[in-house]
């Protein structure tokens, strides 16, 4: 062994020693690097595999270059100004509702928030009755006697590997897309549920009543196994605005529906979408995909109202035959915000099915696009696709686009899409103007009425905030 | 590509009486040409087509066609091309004068060879070559602008007014693996109407088509335009329309792309004057293992204008068809009304069909809309018809034909509509039976 050669291990192997003695701190340097990438694993205690897969992730991602492909614009990411680790943070809790932020107070107001939540949201510290935890942990026991797994990722990581080990990257490989090859390199937490065969979820599960929910951080990762005939519905998000100091996030979901099961996951996502001039705001870049085997059915429906930058494509691998796929959208873009969004249903089983209803709102300077994959493998005989994807302008400084994309591979597969664009009706808002309504409650109303086929989707009480969510986002684009 | 060299553009385009902006012109594209590279399926615009066949065949060994190809062949491909009209004959990109007809035409027009007119009338014919169809964008554009040798030129005074079609027919002769680069120019004086048909055929050989046509509709001008596309099996074809329309000038602009082992056809306009319009229609059918793309680009510059766009496929074998259409409304274009559709017909377990509609919408008081749809024939017309008698290809070919017969319909003058039924026709199952039955 060569002087040099020796010289580079001892230094290496020092380097790695170095790191071992940070783990008393809850945050690592800024900067990624196999050590980070170490230091985050080890934090975390986590199993050798879990390391194992993270490195082989950071590796692959080294290999990849940023994807432009997008209808986005933005300044280049500097990926080694960030800080891909920091432990939950203990934000000092306010005394009582009048310390919160005004401009905080009053959309919780507009959204109708109950006071006990609304107090959660701010960092208010809340009565021990009403405490967000204990009622969490009375929904614990119930789910877990049904044998109902529902914990954040790093629990399971400990207390289920296994369960973790053999579904992790199964839907989303740590190899996807750049996005994902980092999360999978660094993220910090997420949710995960398993429902047992047969078993049906008795109620909607969220990452509100989920401990530790807050601060999961920039790279969120989430896993949800529904074994054989069991049933979830899975919300997440929150219609509140939410103030976040990260400004990538690079979230990734995998969900997988075995035989019969159906997977249900409702999004409402209100990240800071940056002030009205374009500054600030979140880049939301996320890979969400589902597994469908046979007979069973997932459902994805989102609401997007937030963040400068939306790039995210919730899809369906319907494998089994007679699986369904579901995609429900509704996007709004206003001011300077711009989403590219969509989905992709991929059907490799026979007599698949898949719905795409896809609903666009752009105002003021905002540009949305709608980019979507239907693939029709050569085995999905007789499968069938529909698509709608509808775009409503508000204003002539925005911008609607629809990019579909269809690629059949089976004659006897039929795909339809169709799609629209057109202004808000000016005969509608006259409608109801002369009828009393203010300028902007009429253009809400006939914006939730051009969203309403996806809004029914949502569970309701997530529906009624969604409506008045999407009132609000639209504030100042009229008039 | 390192197999075209300069020396390519003086193989094929060698005329010493050339002007000195062409030549200089030619190296430049040739330059571009060579900097690009061919596209790749990375390239969005080339996702689902690849050219990986087309370069070993026939770049490297490509040369300009013998000169004195079997004239009796010719013959007989001669008789499927419509006529009736002022028509003009290349055969592996040169102008046959014996075989061509120029008469019929309105004072102050012109149809001539480009090669003729860029020497007798170059005033008429520099202002506008090269300004749509734009080398420094398009690889295929590059490697025409250099490579060009004769193509169609049609020059319409104010108000010229063309009843019988003017059909510029390019034949291939296929005697060896060879390029041809035709290159038209159609310029339409303000109020003009005619209509303008390009057909491309080839019986048999490796040879590969990459045409360039420019469209430039003065205000008002009503252009018909017609590409029947019908080459060899074995062939290549590229061809790429770019149109500009003034003020209520109005573009229907025909592609029927029928034969080819590859054919790429493109149609790029942009509406720079307000109430203009376009239709764009595009009829493909492919067996076998062969490759259709179409792919078309439409801007809309300013208010008031209108689109229509009906691409329809028929897939059989393995073959791959494509589609690809953007319609992009620029700020301002308020008023647009844009329709776009795409349908396929899957006829075999093994046929691929990749469609892409696309909007690109900046402007708020705009009716878009686009649709695609990929489906089968219809198992109870199909039983239907037999339980009337009809033997099964008769039935098939029937009903195809009922789902393309609507494009056919949508060509104006009644000689290419004739051609084109005719074309269509014989690729049918029982497609004779058909064609007498008509």
């Amino acid at each position: 062994m060569t002087t040099a050669q020796q010289l580079k291990e001892l230094t290496q192997q020092k380097y790695r020693y170095g790191f071992v003695t940070d783990i008393e701190e809850d945050r690592v340097p800024r900067g990624l690097s196999e050590d980070i990438v170490r230091l985050i694993s080890a934090k975390k205690n986590e199993p050798h595999f879990m390391l194992e897969w993270r490195l082989k992730a950071y590796r692959n991602w080294l290999t990849l270059e940023e994807p432009t492909w997008a209808n986005v614009k933005y300044p280049p990411i500097d990926y080694q100004d960030i800080v891909y680790y920091s432990a939950p943070k203990q934000k000092k809790p306010l005394a009582s509702m009048d310390e919160v932020d005004p401009e905080l107070k009053r959309a919780f107001e507009k959204l109708g928030i109950p006071l006990a939540e609304q107090q959660r949201l701010a960092g208010v510290a809340v009565d021990a009755v009403f405490d967000s935890v204990s009622v969490a942990t009375t929904y614990k026991k119930k789910l877990g006697d049904l044998g109902i797994v529902f914990c954040s990722f790093s629990e399971a990581v400990r207390e289920h590997p296994a369960l973790v080990e053999r579904w992790l990257g199964s839907v989303v490989p740590y190899s996807d897309n750049y996005f994902a090859a980092l999360n999978s390199a660094v993220f910090s937490d997420g949710s995960f549920v398993y429902v047992p065969k047969g078993v049906r979820c008795p109620m909607e599960l969220s990452t509100y009543f989920r401990i530790n929910a807050k601060d999961t951080g920039q790279f969120e990762r989430t896993l949800i196994v529904a074994d054989e005939g069991a049933y979830v519905s899975y919300l997440e998000g929150c219609t509140a605005p939410q103030r976040d100091e990260n400004q990538l996030h690079a979230a990734v979901v995998e969900l997988v529906a075995h035989e019969g099961a159906h997977i249900k996951y409702s999004t409402v996502q209100n990240w800071y979408p940056g002030d009205a001039e374009g500054r600030g705001g979140i880049y939301n870049f996320v890979t969400k995909r589902g597994k469908a085997l046979a007979r069973a059915k997932i459902s994805w429906t989102q609401v997007e109202t937030g963040s400068a930058i939306t790039w995210k494509y919730p899809s369906c691998i319907l494998q089994g035959d007679d699986s369904v796929g579901e995609f429900y959208s509704v996007a709004l873009t206003n001011h300077r915000q711009q989403a590219d969004t969509g989905t992709k249903m991929i059907h490799v089983g026979r007599n698949t099915r898949s719905t795409i209803i896809s609903k666009g709102i752009s105002a003021g300077r905002g540009q949305n696009t709608y980019r979507g994959l239907v693939k029709m493998m050569k085995g999905a005989v007789g499968a069938r696709n529909y698509s709608q994807c509808d775009s409503l302008l508000i204003g002539d400084r925005c911008g609607a686009h629809t990019f579909p994309y269809i690629e059949v591979r089976n004659p006897s597969a039929k795909v339809e899409h169709e799609a629209t664009t057109s202004k808000i009706s000016e005969d509608q808002l006259f409608y109801c103007k002369q009828r009393g309504i203010s300028d902007e409650d009429a253009v809400s109303m006939i914006v939730n009425g051009f969203a309403k086929q996806v809004l029914k989707e949502l569970p309701m009480e997530f529906a009624v905030e969604a409506q008045k969510l999407l009132g609000m986002s639209l504030e100042g684009s009229v008039g | 590509m390192t197999p075209v060299e300069s020396s390519l553009v003086e193989l094929f385009a060698k005329d010493p009486r050339e002007p000195g902006w062409l030549a200089e012109a030619r190296l430049e594209a040739l330059a571009r040409f060579r900097a690009r590279g061919l596209p790749t399926s990375r390239d969005e615009d080339w996702r689902f087509t690849s050219l990986a066949s087309l370069a070993p065949v026939v770049l490297e060994r490509t040369r300009p066609a013998d000169a004195e190809a079997g004239a009796a062949r010719l013959g007989a491909l001669l008789a499927r091309a419509p006529g009736g009209g002022p028509r003009l004959v290349f055969v592996d990109g040169r102008l046959r004068r014996e075989l061509s007809v120029i008469e019929g035409l309105p004072a102050g027009a012109i149809v001539s060879s480009l090669a003729q007119a860029l020497l007798e009338a170059p005033a008429l014919v520099k202002p506008h070559l090269g300004r749509l169809a734009r080398p420094e964008e398009h690889a295929f554009v590059a490697a025409n602008a250099a490579l060009m040798a004769d193509g169609g030129f049609v020059h319409l005074p104010a108000g010229a007014t063309l009843d019988a079609p003017i059909v510029l027919v390019f034949l291939a002769s296929g005697a060896r693996p060879a390029l041809a680069s035709p290159r038209t120019l159609v310029v339409a004086g303000e109020g003009a109407r005619a209509t303008v048909a390009e057909v491309f055929l080839g019986e048999d050989g490796v040879y590969l088509t990459n045409a360039v046509t420019e469209l430039v509709l003065g205000e008002g001008a009503d252009v018909e335009h017609v590409r029947l596309q019908d080459e060899s099996p074995r062939a290549f074809h590229v061809g790429v329309v770019a149109a500009e329309q003034q003020a209520k000038a109005t573009l229907a602009a025909h592609a029927l792309s029928l034969g080819g082992r590859l054919s790429r056809s493109e149609l790029r306009t942009r509406l720079v004057g307000e109430q203009a319009s376009v239709a764009a229609n595009g009829l493909y059918m492919a067996d076998g293992e062969r490759l259709v793309d179409n792919f078309s680009w439409v801007e809309h510059a300013v208010p008031r204008c209108s689109t229509t766009e009906t691409y329809k496929g028929v897939l059989d074998g393995h073959a791959r068809g494509v589609f690809s259409g953007r319609i992009r409304v620029m700020p301002g274009a308020q008023k647009t009304v844009a329709r776009q559709m795409n349908s396929n017909l899957l006829l075999s377990d093994d046929a691929i069909v990749d469609t892409k509609p696309q909007l690109e919408i900046f402007a708020d008081d705009v009716k878009c809309g686009h649709g695609g749809t990929v489906g089968q024939l219809d198992e109870a017309a199909l039983f239907y018809l037999r339980s009337r008698g009809l033997p099964a290809a008769e039935a098939r070919g029937l009903l195809i034909y009922a789902f393309v017969a609507e494009m056919v319909d949508l060509v104006r003058a009644a000689p290419l509509r004739a051609a084109a039924k005719g074309l269509v026709q014989a690729r049918l199952p029982a497609g004779a039976r058909l064609l007498e039955a008509a």
